[in-house]
């Protein structure tokens, strides 16, 4: 069985135990299984570190199609973009880690990881700007003017619902000067990396049937749990719904497991050349 | 050369990365670019169809990649060594 193949049944598995896990608890979180079974450790424990190796193995996998492409060929920036974005992810989600599964409790907000997460975020908005920018000028079917204006507005309109419900009330909430610039760069940088993910998904479409349609699909929508799950973030925090922390869960891990899985099949594509 | 077969040949090789429907608008762009409508197709405009899309998959596969397509395309439409 090939690597391809065994991460597609572990990508699968690793998504179902992740939304077996996190998704009942926003039902019944008193219920006895969350209790006696799967305790706030006992979680941390089976997620923490599911979180961690699909990270490693997307920046792992994103790395070498980076070397993978001739250094005349211009995606090969965006691809080894990409690929450092994912391993300050890595960086950023191992600090957590420490804290949840070393030290035993939630690491703080802000902490060391955010000074990885926020240039991650970064590099992985600009990889899909670069991607996108390629693909056109190859004559890829990317979005027109008239398409990337309707996502400017939705990203726009995005940032306004956000400034009116979370931006205003964090401004006024008197935390420290960090936590509040960051609970409103977070979200924002996400509506960014936004604006290329969904203009990438009209090309992605178009090669539906195609393996290169699985890497685009898995790769756009793991952006888009990943923009999800930072801006819900944002919101759950500022109007105190941690009952909804679950989700964030399921949306982060969904996102690193999809991420891993495009860029192990694009790896895949790649590597069958050479042999 | 017969000018739907030819297509077709090309479309079979490249429609299992990028898929049917990209592989088909990508053949379609590339015949209106040299102006070729119908009936036959010479050797030298399918080189430069080929060479087209080759600049598609270059940036999607890379560079070896696709020259294993191109190179599995040309041998199924007779065009090695006849340039």
């Amino acid at each position: 069985m090939s690597f391809d193949r065994v991460m597609g049944l572990a990508s699968l598995g690793a998504m179902i135990l992740m939304g077996a896990i996190f998704l009942p608890q926003l039902v019944s979180p008193e219920s006895a299984l969350y209790r006696d079974f799967l305790t706030p450790r006992a979680i941390l424990f089976i997620a923490a570190p599911i979180k961690l190796l699909f990270l490693l193995i997307g920046a792992i996998y994103a790395s070498r199609s980076a070397a993978s492409f001739e250094s005349t060929n211009p995606v090969r920036a965006a691809w080894l973009l990409l690929a450092v974005g994912l391993w300050a992810y890595v960086v950023a989600q191992s600090v957590l880690a420490f804290y949840q599964l070393a030290l035993g409790r939630t690491a703080p907000f802000p902490s060391i990881a955010d000074l990885f997460f926020v240039p991650a975020t970064v590099l992985l908005a600009v990889s899909l700007f670069l991607f996108l920018k390629v693909y056109k000028s190859v004559g890829f079917e990317v979005a027109e003017a008239f398409e990337v204006g309707i996502v400017l507005f939705f990203a726009l309109s995005l940032l306004a619902v956000f400034f009116l419900v979370v931006g205003r009330p964090v401004l006024a909430s008197g935390a420290p000067f960090a936590e509040q610039a960051l609970n409103i760069a977070y979200p924002v940088l996400d509506c960014i990396l936004l604006i290329p993910a969904v203009l990438l998904l009209k090309m992605a479409l178009s090669m539906r049937g195609g393996s290169l349609w699985k890497v685009w699909m898995a790769l756009l929508l793991g952006f888009v749990f990943l923009a999800a799950g930072d801006i819900l973030f944002a919101f759950f925090t500022t109007l105190g719904k941690s009952a909804l922390d679950p989700l964030l869960d399921v949306a982060f891990a969904w996102s690193y497991i999809l991420i891993a899985r495009a860029v192990v099949t694009q790896h895949g594509i790649l590597a069958s050349s050479a042999a | 050369m017969e000018r739907e077969p030819a297509l077709r040949r090309i479309e079979e090789t490249i429609g299992p990365f990028i898929g049917r429907h990209m592989a088909k608008a990508s053949i379609q762009v590339q015949c209106q670019r040299l102006g070729i409508t119908d009936g036959n197709v010479s050797a030298q405009q399918l080189r430069e169809i080929l060479e087209g899309i080759g600049k598609g998959m270059f940036v999607l596969v890379g560079q070896e990649k696709t020259k294993d397509l191109l190179r599995q395309i040309e041998k199924s439409l007779g065009l090695e060594g006849a340039a």
